[in-house]
């Protein structure tokens, strides 16, 4: 159905009159399994004269929206995948406007964009470039410049890419008819050309054609600013099919249980590694010779669970887009996959946990050198606004040379994803209890204090062999729990370290440390400000078992004592 | 999917990890049941001791399985707020309390009330289903929660087999009490040994929330009334225990506690009826898309199938050697041995049922079981004085083999008809078992045992033909292995 989607495309942007060009325009016209599920797309960004790095920006954001759309997970619609990339870039470009030149105006660029996928059209709109629809010769236009006025006659842009922290974009939605034309331009044509103009431009067949007229046209009629148009001719569209995330969801079958020996697109399995009730994992060679790989499928326990399925998908996309040397390596499946499952590389290594078992009692500097490296791992997750969830020592591995990685990212929540509308229930996560925070037990939303706290238990699972707190931290035993000293299970350890990890494993998050960098400073230098000065006081040095029987001796005392007062005296 | 049992993996005679886990719920599973038929192969010893009726042997074992249908319901919650090792433990320490009182019981009436208490330890079968699905992977699961259902259904046959000789071994009139009693002290001791030794989940395994219970979900309109209606047989068995036990029939409730439980399961229906109504009321105002479909009469049919395989056993098994004393005056031993025939074959017939269904086809083998229930039964409903004994018992082995084979066959089916909701799907089928159960024990109170057989045999007939018309072959196959070792997933539109 979907390779009925016939588009021809046409682009053309000069500098004109001006020294530089600072338009930016590009487009993506995928094949197969993306262009069914991710659509084709065309933008143009103009980047705005007054800012330092209007061409930078411009580039940025075009090469960036044509990049990052097509690595969102095949599930999420396209106004979420639009959106949540154009957030990130606005973000970015606010960033970097301010790092490097020191004002909000420092890196500033219109968006204009247009993806067509199955027989609708999504347009996606900030600032003054424009998206016109061109039906039986009427030209309609599609998107409301976002100017204000500032003064008579004089206006300015009122919304744009990287001005503020986040930006609101426009999206709308256009059900598309065969022989539809969608025009996009900067203002430098629509500035100079009206509606009659424009409208004679478009007379041309050849899309590459219309936009070199748009371009030519204005510029002769005295367009003082870059120029760029693009065209998109519609010839034919996919027959009516039911738009739902369902399909998509289901485009890829489950695979069966693999044996060794097996072959699945290319890879041979050599053993299965794990399976629970989730998901089996398999070690695979590639047929044609390679690294061996780790090949995760999922359970077919949630063979018709959308929820799952998105969670699944996430992953992948996740794993794709983290480059960090401590954190496992995500592998593109094949191109013309079977079904779904996900590649990442091979660490042959023991786990954290036998590690842990291996080394009873390690050197502080060894478990510094860990902790640092997984701490590495851990904030490349963090930058990119996403909370592993479940780090535990099951998940950490340590190959050959020593290099420590974060596997599975099978828990990881993004930000700002939970706000994304699906019509099925979310997987809702509730972490390995002995080392998710009390917060996320308590079924708040996890944070990145959320992992600090975990790194912090498994620092001190690693200095002690115990945990910090005699029970999970539930919220009915929450209350009781008080922090185990880890000087009580090692005393060979310094006063010091004992209190940067007590904080490190605070209850509240409020009370652990802020950033990841304070925690692997004090966990290396005294840090005087957390350790007490004198003695604990009395109510700490005595375990809470303890208080209780002296109450109840004292009771008991008292009800002797009333006994006696009411029958032994007379 | 395909349910091969694959021995690379599944290490039976281990003692580690999750065979462990299974070996644990099984024997868990067996004791319940020891415990729940302690009273059938010992009925001859406590009917001549309490000079019980035949009226009154009915409603006791009528009213062994009457709680256990809202008990699942309950049991399903508290194994959501405790996890399944405190309340399986939990229900053998109580279940083995009861059971002591069911031996020192001194009068009809408390016989009756420890009996239908005792109802309560049906509903174990429940919590090791779920605990068995924490910890096996998708491939194992089918063939482990065989292993689990089937070794401990046995625990049926094991009571005939056993308690009888015990009684005699402790001997005198009281014998029966000590027997009894003593599978009430296993049941205490073991629910310490399954506190130790068992746990909720695998060390270090991840938590996801568990998908909001209550109603199952249904896709489309008709299904919604469907569903509906397939409700209200377990408020009707419910009912139909009210009325028997009320002031028209055998009087042990008096006419206000009559009216105020048809008010209770009358609630009960409602609350169901509403739940329902909150979990699908929606797909009046937009349909489910076609992804999320799946037809409600599978479910249906698959209720109604193990209700003809497994709640006759459940009757079965409870009149069986009491029936053997009557009709062949044999011993009181030889008679709970034989009767207790009838769940020996739960070893293989019940996971052998399973196999067989992934092999040749879930229609086609609750075809035959079905069939093989009708021939069964109505063959047992022609043994008299005159047949030789032991072809009686030929034959009730050939019975019971068809009947666990349509409990394993329906089992197998299950996780083939809405993967999502296996565990919903699951529970229902269960109750309905016990609504079997329910039903023909009271049918047997009603009507001749020979009869009893014959309604068995046409129950089972009438649901062959439901099946034989209705079902629809579940099609798990989406892959293929080619010779060279390639998987290639096959188009299913």
């Amino acid at each position: 159905m979907s390779e009925n989607l016939l588009l021809r495309l046409g682009q053309q942007s000069i500098a004109g009159r001006k020294p530089e060009n600072q338009d930016s325009l590009g487009a993506r016209y995928p094949e197969g399994e993306a262009l069914a599920l991710k659509g084709v797309c065309a933008v143009v960004a103009d980047g705005v004269s007054a800012s330092q790095a209007g061409r930078e920006a411009a580039e940025t954001c075009v090469k960036g929206f044509l990049h990052d759309y097509y690595s969102t997970p095949d599930s999420w619609s396209v106004e979420t995948a639009a959106s949540r990339v154009l957030g990130a870039l606005n973000r970015w470009l606010h960033g970097r406007g301010h790092a490097s030149h020191g004002d909000a105006r420092g890196m500033v660029c219109t968006f204009s964009g247009v993806v067509i996928k199955n027989n609708r059209a999504y347009i996606f709109h900030v600032g003054d470039s424009r998206v016109y629809l061109l039906r039986d010769n009427d030209l309609d236009c599609l998107t409301r410049d976002h100017h204000v006025l500032v003064g008579p006659d004089k206006q300015a842009l009122a919304r744009a890419m990287g001005v503020e922290l986040n930006v609101e974009i426009d999206v709308c939605r256009v059900r598309l008819e065969s022989g539809d034309r969608l025009i996009l331009t900067t203002d430098g044509v629509h500035g100079t050309l009206n509606r009659q103009a424009l409208l004679a431009c478009l007379q041309e067949d050849d899309p590459e054609a219309a936009a070199q007229a748009l371009v030519t046209q204005a510029f002769d009629q005295g367009s003082t600013d870059n120029l760029s148009a693009q065209v998109i001719a519609v010839d034919h569209l996919p027959a009516e099919d039911l738009e739902s995330h369902y399909e998509r969801l289901s485009a890829l079958p489950f695979p069966p249980p693999l044996e060794p020996g097996q072959v699945l697109d290319g890879y041979r399995i050599v053993r299965e590694i794990h399976a629970s009730s989730r998901t089996q994992v398999y070690k695979a060679n590639p047929v044609d010779g390679g690294d061996p790989v780790i090949l995760k499928t999922p359970s077919p326990n949630y063979l018709d669970d959308p929820g799952y399925i998105d969670r699944f998908m996430t992953e992948a996309w996740v794993a794709k887009r983290i480059n960090n040397a401590h954190v496992v390596k995500s592998i593109d499946p094949p191109q013309n996959r079977q079904c779904l499952y996900c590649l990442t590389e091979f660490v042959s290594g023991p786990t954290l946990r036998e590690w842990m078992n291996d080394h009873p009692q390690p050197k502080p500097a060894e478990v510094r050198n860990l902790v640092r490296q997984i701490a590495s791992g851990l904030r490349a997750l963090h930058r990119l606004e996403m909370i592993h969830q479940d780090l535990k020592p099951e998940n950490i591995v340590i190959d050959g040379d020593g290099t420590v990685k974060i596997i599975d990212l099978g828990s990881v929540r993004i930000r700002g994803i939970e706000e994304i509308d699906v019509p099925w229930d979310r997987d809702s996560y509730l972490g390995t209890a002995s080392y998710a925070a009390p917060e996320c037990l308590e079924g708040d939303l996890s944070t990145p204090a959320s992992d600090r706290y975990a790194l912090g238990v498994i620092a001190y699972e690693m200095l002690t062999g115990q945990l910090p707190y005699a029970k999970e931290p539930k919220p009915s035993v929450r209350n009781r729990l008080r922090y185990r000293s880890a000087r009580s299970v090692n005393p060979d350890l310094p006063k010091w370290l004992d209190a940067c990890l007590e904080k490190a494993v605070a209850l509240k998050p409020q009370d652990r440390y802020p950033a990841l960098s304070e925690f692997l400073h004090d966990l290396e230098h005294p840090n005087p400000k957390l350790i007490p000065v004198g003695s604990e006081p009395l109510v700490d040095r005595i375990p809470a078992d303890r208080w209780r029987f002296l109450a109840l001796l004292s009771l008991l005392g008292n009800l002797v004592l009333v006994l006696w007062i009411l029958f032994g005296g007379g | 999917m395909s349910g091969s049992m694959n021995e690379q993996s599944f290490r039976f005679f281990s003692f580690e990890g999750k065979t462990r886990i299974l070996h644990l719920s099984w024997m868990a599973f067996f004791i319940t049941f020891l415990v729940w038929f302690n009273h059938a192969p010992l009925m001859a010893a406590i009917r001549e001791q309490f000079g019980l009726s035949d009226a009154e042997v009915n409603t006791l074992l009528l009213l062994n399985v009457a709680l256990t249908i809202p008990a699942r319901i309950l049991i399903g919650m508290l194994v959501d707020a405790l996890g399944p090792r405190k309340v399986y433990s939990l229900v053998l320490v109580i279940s083995g309390v009861i059971c002591l009182g069911f031996a020192l019981a001194e009068t009809f009436e408390q016989l009756a009330i420890s009996r239908f208490l005792l109802g309560f330890v049906g509903a174990g079968f429940v919590v090791g289903i779920r605990l068995i699905s924490e910890w096996y992977p998708a491939r194992e699961v089918g063939f482990a929660e065989g292993i689990y259902g089937g070794w401990g259904n046995f625990g049926a046959a094991f009571a005939g087999l056993s308690l009888p000789t015990l009684a005699l071994f402790f001997g005198g009139d009281d014998g029966w009490r000590c027997a009894v009693g003593t599978t009430g002290l296993i049941a205490i001791a073991y629910a310490a040994v399954f506190y130790a030794m068992v746990r909720d989940t695998p060390k270090g395994s991840t938590y996801f929330k568990p998908k909001k219970g209550g109603a199952m979900e249904v896709t489309s309109k008709g299904d919604f009334f469907l569903y509906m209606l397939m409700n209200l047989p377990l408020s009707i068995a419910l009912a139909l225990i009210v009325w028997k036990l009320g002031p028209a029939n055998l009087n042990m409730l008096g006419e206000t506690t009559t009216y105020i439980l048809y008010g209770v399961v009358f609630l009960m229906l409602a609350f169901q009826l509403l739940r329902i109504w909150q979990v699908n009321g929606h797909i009046f105002s937009k349909p489910v898309p076609e992804f999320d479909r799946y037809p409600f009469k599978q479910v249906a049919l698959l209720n109604l199938t193990y209700m003809a395989s497994f709640g006759s056993e459940l009757a079965v098994v409870s009149m069986l050697p009491l029936y053997f004393l009557d009709t062949f005056e044999i011993s009181p031993v030889l008679a709970g041995m034989l009767g207790g025939s009838f769940a020996l074959m739960n070893l293989f017939g019940r996971p052998g049922g399973g196999y067989v269904a992934d092999k040749i086809g879930r229609k086609r083998t609750t075809l035959i079981t079905l069939a093989g229930i009708t021939v069964g039964y109505l063959l047992m409903a022609q043994i008299d004085s005159e047949w030789p004994l032991a072809l009686a018992v030929l034959l009730v082995l050939f019975c019971s083999v068809f009947v666990q084979a349509g409990c394993g066959a329906v089992y197998a089916s299950v996780p083939l008809i809405k993967r999502r909701l296996t565990g919903q799907v699951a529970g229902m089928a269960g109750a309905y078992g016990n609504v079997g159960g329910v039903v023909f024990l009271l049918v047997l109170s009603l009507v001749s045992p020979a009869m009893f057989f014959v309604v068995l045999g046409i129950f089972a007939l009438a649901i062959l033909v439901l099946v034989g018309i209705f079902m629809d072959e579940p099609s798990p196959q989406t892959s293929e292995v080619m010779p060279d070792g390639s998987v290639r997933m096959i188009e299913v539109s």
